[in-house]
């Protein structure tokens, strides 16, 4: 890439405002071909608008596009997707129940006439994968059977099969383990070679340090700042997006388990083969941060203190005493929740408002005479708790489908502390939460403990194990690897540990 | 016949399979049953009888798969029928011109369904609304139409859509097991197949892709008016006569047929072949309980118990092929 090369893709003075709101205000940026451009900033901050403007979606109210030197207005992401600019959303966009080969091609079959010709879908469609490095996807599979990160790379093959000269990819590894994160970074690294210019939407910053040539960043709107990566370090580009000094950022406060029975105590704990023989104690008011590269056991442990599983053998002591933990409700009965990254699916009711959310496991509490809800009650208790763990929502009434991931995961504590549980335990608590909501969601999990909770985060992301918790364990191939205290652990140590070697 | 959507995976092969045939096993079950209760049941004539009677069925059932593997299920089918039986008849006591009178039954259903589908797509209402409300006016208009009365209609063309061809089997039975084969080729291997999937299972993602939603919703729309058409003409043929009550009721067999043949209710899942065994079955129901000399209203308690039966045997017998609790 030459740094005078002029910008392929130029935004000047976009301005998208929405009643109520300026989305964007004067916002410009541009991408040069051979360039991959990180967008940064907080939920709200913008940066989905401007690409939605750049998509076509959204028509901007002021400011001009242009494309190789040429001004240029799209009605449609079709539109848009004809002048070379593809774009590979957050959400998904494949039909589930289509094979991917179906996907792929779907609204531009092959085959004459109103024919398709599933041979030709299915070989085409094989290629394209092959090309991108990605093997072990049966382009015959519904998309529905594949695991989140094989999705996620059919969307970014169906993409790249337009041949887009500008490739916008919002959040691409949100859902991606380690392994899948580096093959995509390479493929990344391989279209740059290519030219082609590619905006990165991230809120990871490691990433974006490793992969990007520049980096924007936008704050509630506004641009902030476009910086050269190699002139920048992390901090700073935390500091930039959060407006705020980094050391905020994980606040642990000294704190230590308290002495006495633990909360829990696990023994030769075995989950059908995804979990050998694990031990360990988690005290009372202590965070136990638990990693492991993804399929390391760390979720089927979870999912097993949590009563999903059935196939378990071991012991398990609540304040000394052996439990039996063989359903969800006998978990929570022990006094025991379980938050996990898949917030649509397991953790909330979509359609239904904070309130109604917030009160669901504990409806029993707010019980007046026979089946009649006190309303009342539940209104306060659940404002109550919306405000402790400080749920932004225009009212408690809001649908929980409308609020960010970063409140969502809000509202699935704020439902298990109603609930009086002592013993919380998250899966990937701020996985494609921004960098905002992720301060504040440390900031909760730290007072949690704090004040005699006792928690257990299990999450692939090790700075965060290591911001946050008072001793991590390291899983590796479903047994136990490691133990590190606080004091003795790094970030080195730990991601030697995960890959089953130590230094 | 396999739908490269459908192509399925080792567990997934085995789950289809039953999807498909745990039914045919009932199927036996009722036929046993039924031939035991009635010595008749197991001739040819009573079985070419079976699938003439049950002709229209089969040729609404094709229309609903489509309706139902898209999401976008019609409800009006049978007032459809009547009201194109209808303007046939009209037309045909006017002027004595069958090709006329057909030409405009199925100018009318094309018509009925178009406007159904303009309010859906352009609209923006719910199909089940939609539909139910042609339901009910397209029956309305058609029994105001005639006064409720029924037009003879006979001419040898009709006729000659039941006259046995060979073995007692007539051009109507095959036009039936036609369109089931048509149907079946047009979901399997052309676009408007792949956008019935597409549709049904993420229609805002099909949109995203590019698919011209709207356009193959109406030409689904229009399908369904061909198929109308023509199984109105087997019943009028089969009566000699344009009833504006006629098929009632045909809808909800249909919509049975498609769903206890194993096709998804939620769409984007299913085929042709169920649909097929699911029609065989509720053929089968109506013959042989309207054979057995008891009250219709009994036949419908006694179809229902069926119906519901075969239903839990097709949930069990899934449960059991995914192994064990699920």
């Amino acid at each position: 890439m030459s740094i005078s090369a002029p910008p392929l893709l130029e935004m000047r003075g976009i301005s998208k405002g929405f009643p109520g709101v300026a989305a964007l205000s004067e916002v410009d940026f541009s991408v040069r071909a051979g360039e991959i451009h990180a967008l940064i900033g907080q939920n709200g901050a913008g940066k989905s608008t401007l690409m939605k403007v750049l998509a076509g979606v959204y028509q901007p109210d002021k400011g001009e596009i242009c494309v190789d030197g040429q001004t240029l207005r799209f009605a449609s992401p079709r539109a848009a997707l004809a002048n070379g600019i593809g774009i590979v959303y957050q959400d998904l966009s494949l039909v589930p129940k289509l094979s991917v080969a179906d996907n792929i091609f779907l609204g531009r079959e092959i085959g004459g006439g109103i024919f398709v010709d599933q041979q030709a879908i299915n070989a085409r469609a094989e290629h394209i994968l092959g090309d991108l490095g990605v093997s072990g996807i049966d382009v015959r599979h519904r998309v529905m059977e594949l695991p989140l990160a094989q999705q996620q790379l059919v969307e970014i093959a169906k993409v790249l099969s337009h041949e887009p000269r500008i490739l916008v990819m919002d959040e691409p590894t949100a859902a991606l383990a380690e392994e899948e994160t580096m093959l995509l970074m390479r493929l990344l690294q391989g279209l740059r070679a290519r030219g082609i210019a590619i905006v990165y939407i991230s809120h990871r910053f490691k990433e974006i340090m490793a992969l990007c040539n520049r980096a924007t960043i936008l704050r509630n709107g506004q641009l902030v700042k476009t910086i050269t990566i190699a002139e920048t370090n992390e901090s700073e580009l935390i500091e930039l997006t959060i407006g705020e000094r980094v050391e905020s950022f994980f606040r642990h406060n000294g704190r230590a388990a308290r002495a006495g029975v633990p909360a829990l105590e696990v023994e030769h704990l075995r989950v059908g083969r995804a979990v050998r023989d694990v031990s360990f104690v988690l005290g009372q008011g202590e965070i136990l941060g638990i990693t492991g590269l993804l399929g390391a056991g760390q979720n089927e442990l979870a999912r097993a203190l949590f009563g999903l599983t059935v196939e378990t053998s071991g012991t398990i002591k609540r304040l000394g005493k052996p439990i039996m933990l063989h359903s969800p409700k006998e978990a929570i009965a022990q006094g025991i929740g379980l938050l996990t990254e898949q917030r649509k699916t397991e953790g909330l009711v979509m359609p239904l408002a904070v309130r109604a959310n917030l009160s669901l496991p504990s409806l029993n509490t707010f019980r007046r005479a026979l089946l009649f809800l006190d309303r009342r009650h539940e209104g306060e208790r659940t404002s109550a708790m919306s405000a402790q763990v400080r749920v932004k929502t225009p009212s408690l009434e809001a649908t929980v489908g409308t609020l960010s991931g970063g409140n969502q995961q809000k509202v699935i504590l704020g439902k298990w502390l109603l609930r009086d549980l002592e013993i919380l335990i998250f899966i990937s608590p701020t996985q494609g939460i921004d960098v905002g909501a992720k301060a504040e969601i440390y900031a909760q999990l730290s007072e949690l403990a704090q004040a005699g909770k006792s928690i257990i985060v299990i999450s692939e992301d090790l700075l965060e194990i290591l911001g946050i918790s008072d001793r991590m364990l390291v899983m590796y191939q479903g047994q136990l690897l490691r133990t590190f205290d606080r004091s003795d652990a790094d970030e080195e140590h730990l991601l030697a540990a995960i890959q089953g070697t130590s230094l | 016949m396999t739908a490269g959507a459908l192509t399925p995976t080792r567990t997934g092969r085995w789950r289809d399979w039953l999807a498909s045939y745990g039914l045919v096993g009932a199927l036996v079950v009722l036929i046993l049953l039924f031939s035991a209760l009635n010595p008749r049941f197991l001739t040819l004539a009573n079985l070419t009888t079976l699938l003439e009677q049950n002709a229209a069925l089969f040729i609404i059932a094709t229309g609903a798969t489509f309706a139902i593997l898209s999401q976008n299920i019609d409800l009006s089918p049978a007032s459809v029928l009547a009201l194109a039986g209808v303007l046939l008849g009209l037309t045909f006591q006017a002027t004595g011109n069958l090709p006329l009178a057909i030409l405009a039954g199925f100018a009318g259903a094309i018509l009925v369904e178009l406007i159904n589908a303009l309010l859906i797509v352009r609209g923006g209402i719910n199909p089940l609304i939609v539909t139910l409300a042609c339901w009910i006016w397209a029956r309305g208009l058609a029994v105001s139409l005639t006064g409720a009365n029924s037009i003879s209609v006979r001419d040898p063309l009709l006729d000659a859509l039941r006259r046995p061809l060979f073995l007692e089997i007539s051009p109507a039975i095959l036009l039936s097991f036609a369109v089931f084969a048509i149907g079946g080729f047009i979901l399997a291997r052309t676009r408007l197949g792949r956008y019935t999937y597409a549709m049904g299972s993420d229609e805002r993602a099909a949109v995203q892709a590019g698919v011209p939603v709207g356009k193959y919703k109406f030409l689904m729309f229009a399908l369904f008016g061909v198929l109308v058409t023509l199984a109105m003409l087997v019943t009028v043929s089969r009566l000699g006569a344009a009833a504006p009550d006629a098929a009632y009721g045909l809808e909800l067999d249909a919509i049975v047929a498609v769903i206890i043949g194993g096709n998804s209710f939620l769409g984007g899942e299913g085929n042709m072949r169920r649909t097929l065994v699911g029609a065989l079955f509720i053929a089968v129901l109506n013959n042989g309980l309207g054979n057995l000399g008891i009250m219709d209203a009994q036949i419908a308690v006694y179809k229902a118990a069926a119906i519901l039966l075969a239903l839990l045997f097709g949930t069990l017998s899934t449960r059991l092929a995914k192994g064990g609790r699920a």
